[in-house]
């Protein structure tokens, strides 16, 4: 009797911990996984097969402290007559037409707290990809970097860059 | 080590699969090693110190046993020296063209295992040559020591691959990421090197060295509890670090199939716990190979979640080497058309690889894509070569329908070539038509 129950005992402890496992796969995968975006624009084909420099569209990251998104016409000046038989190019078409902005869901997003210039960070010689990944080779944007205190401040310190609190909170 | 990342090439879409294969293979070959050699040289000493402070031979014996089982030149060759440099080629192949230099890691990595494994096989001398006890043990725990620092190192290049954002922070070949999950995985390490100790122990008495046991039960029973017991603590531990390791990893490298495997992990883990708990109970050894086979599949499941955390973490990396792969498979294939069309001369089918490599992405033949339509722009070519090989070299923009096309920086014997081959498959085109 007593020598049967332990296995038993053993399934529900590797049994538990597999469920909270499983359970936090789950919440992963509803809270953090890279979203679903209302058109999927690919970077690999804009910034990687046809070479487009990262601020052909993102035109304010050297202006301004937002790079932005590129607003709509600046994909119409291509798209105007570029590629219409794709239906990713058809979806931005019917938002063009309809006169509606892309509902395109933000990925890096700052809390509000930090004062973060683009522009400070592309004159002083970064590269996008320091902050954002490879953009060349990939189709569904995610955040490849925590964009937390701790990398921030690495990447002052090694760069030289003043670490005083005010430099980022206002 | 670092002229390996200087001269890996630049790699090819097998390559890419045989080098993650090699990772997960010799990962759990070496890992197991390691674990192996520190868990018998600690517990060895342990015994070796109790037999001789309590006098009792019985302990001195086993403790003898327990580091002959690691003591093999082959097996320090094979199992901790080869393991390093097949690492290092491999994760070099992996992070080619990338910020992370990782091969210089491996260096650290096979002088630690080198010196680890040596003062552990001195050690396995020193028991048979002197009595200082301070000595022998002073020899055991040093080499528990390097043999540490070089899992250090393993764990280490583990969490860069799948972390890119501490590339940065990393200065020489010891790692220090001052991370939660290197600390767990840390621990986890002491709780595995349980498990494969006391599996190992049971595989090794009763399985492989049967001659060892003769027929002394007491040595029998003392085996079997104490491999069977240790391997069982370290199993009953590792869920608890692997669930920790969870909570420290970093968001990028978290994936749902990373954690599906993990959970199987523990079903394989719970195979394992139960095997060990019938050798326990039943006092049933031959159970033990079952035990070792299952070890070596939860290790194998171990190493495949961390390759699903690195491909993961690092996904631009692998698309980038697969964009990389495929340019390079065009580049040798035109490389072929080249030297079949040597001289200076330039083929149709040597036109037709640039062709597809380069202009597909704008263009088709007979249909608007970005570019106009091949078709309504070659007829004012006909019979002009050297109009369209200047207009490919140097475009400027013709029609004000289309945006501008850019300079693509074709060679002159390549432009050649796409016009030629446009201006031939425009002849057959009309040709066809005209049937």
């Amino acid at each position: 009797m007593k020598k049967s129950i332990v296995p038993v005992l053993f399934l529900g402890y590797f049994g538990l911990i597999a469920g909270v496992l499983l359970f936090m796969g789950f919440y992963w995968q509803a809270k953090y996984s890279p979203p679903e975006q209302p058109i999927h624009f690919p970077h690999d084909v804009h910034a990687g097969k046809l070479g487009l420099d990262c601020m052909f569209c993102h035109r304010y990251a050297d202006k301004s402290i937002h790079a932005t998104v590129p607003a709509m016409q600046i994909c119409m000046n291509c798209h105007q007559t570029a590629a219409h038989d794709r239906p990713e190019v058809q979806k931005l078409l019917k938002y063009w037409e309809n006169k509606e902005p892309i509902p395109w869901i933000k990925v890096h997003d700052l809390p509000d707290f930090v004062y973060f210039s683009h522009k400070r960070h592309v004159k002083a010689g970064l590269d996008c990809a320091n902050c954002h990944g490879n953009m060349k080779v990939v189709q569904q944007v995610r955040q490849t970097r925590t964009l937390r205190m701790g990398f921030c401040v690495s990447c002052h310190r090694i760069k030289g860059a003043p670490t005083d609190c005010l430099t980022c909170h206002k | 080590m670092e002229i390996i990342d200087k001269i890996i090439f630049p790699p090819r879409h097998d390559h890419i699969l045989i080098s993650d294969a090699i990772i997960v293979a010799i990962t759990v070959i070496y890992f197991i090693y390691l674990s192996f050699v520190t868990g018998a040289t600690l517990f060895s000493a342990g015994f070796i110190y109790r037999g001789r402070t309590e006098e009792n031979p019985f302990y001195s014996r086993f403790g003898k046993d327990l580091i002959q089982m690691t003591y093999s030149l082959k097996g320090l060759i094979l199992l901790g020296v080869l393991p390093p440099l097949a690492l290092a080629l491999a994760y070099a192949q992996i992070f080619y063209g990338s910020d992370l230099q990782v091969a210089r890691f491996f260096e650290p990595m096979l002088i630690f295992t080198i010196i680890g494994v040596g003062l552990s096989m001195l050690y396995c001398i020193l028991l048979q040559k002197t009595h200082y006890l301070l000595f022998q043990v002073l020899v055991a725990v040093t080499s528990v020591l390097f043999l540490f620092m070089a899992v250090y190192q393993l764990i280490s290049v583990n969490i860069l691959a799948f972390f890119p954002e501490k590339w940065m922070v990393i200065k020489g070949s010891v790692p220090h990421i001052f991370d939660a999950t290197q600390f767990v995985r840390l621990l986890h390490f002491g709780a595995f090197v349980l498990t494969v100790t006391g599996v190992s122990i049971l595989f090794f008495t009763f399985s492989l060295r049967t001659d060892a046991l003769d027929a002394d039960e007491h040595y029998r029973d003392y085996a079997l509890k104490f491999g069977a017991g240790l391997a069982l603590a370290g199993t009953l531990l590792q869920p608890l670090f692997i669930l920790w390791t969870y909570k420290a990893f970093p968001t990028i490298a978290e994936s749902l199939e990373g954690y599906y495997v993990a959970a199987g992990l523990m079903a394989v883990l719970y195979l394992l716990s139960v095997v060990l708990y019938l050798v326990l109970a039943n006092k049933n050894p031959r159970l033990g190979s079952l035990a070792y086979v299952l070890m070596v599949l939860a290790t194998l499941v171990l190493a495949v979640d961390d390759t699903i955390a690195r491909k993961t973490g690092v996904k631009e990396q692998y698309l980038y080497l697969n964009d990389e792969a495929a340019k390079f498979e065009d580049k040798l294939a035109l490389e072929r058309e080249e030297l079949k069309s040597a001289g200076g001369e330039v083929s149709v089918a040597m036109g037709e690889q640039v062709y597809n490599a380069r202009c597909t992405s704008c263009h088709q033949f007979d249909k608007r894509v970005v570019g106009p339509p091949h078709v309504e722009v070659l007829p004012k070519y006909v019979g002009k070569p050297d109009e369209l090989v200047k207009f490919i070299l140097n475009p400027v923009k013709v029609n004000p329908d289309y945006p501008p096309m850019p300079n693509l920086g074709l060679s002159q014997q390549e432009a050649e070539a796409v016009a030629k081959y446009l201006l031939d498959r425009f002849q057959k085109y009309q040709e066809q038509q005209r049937q």
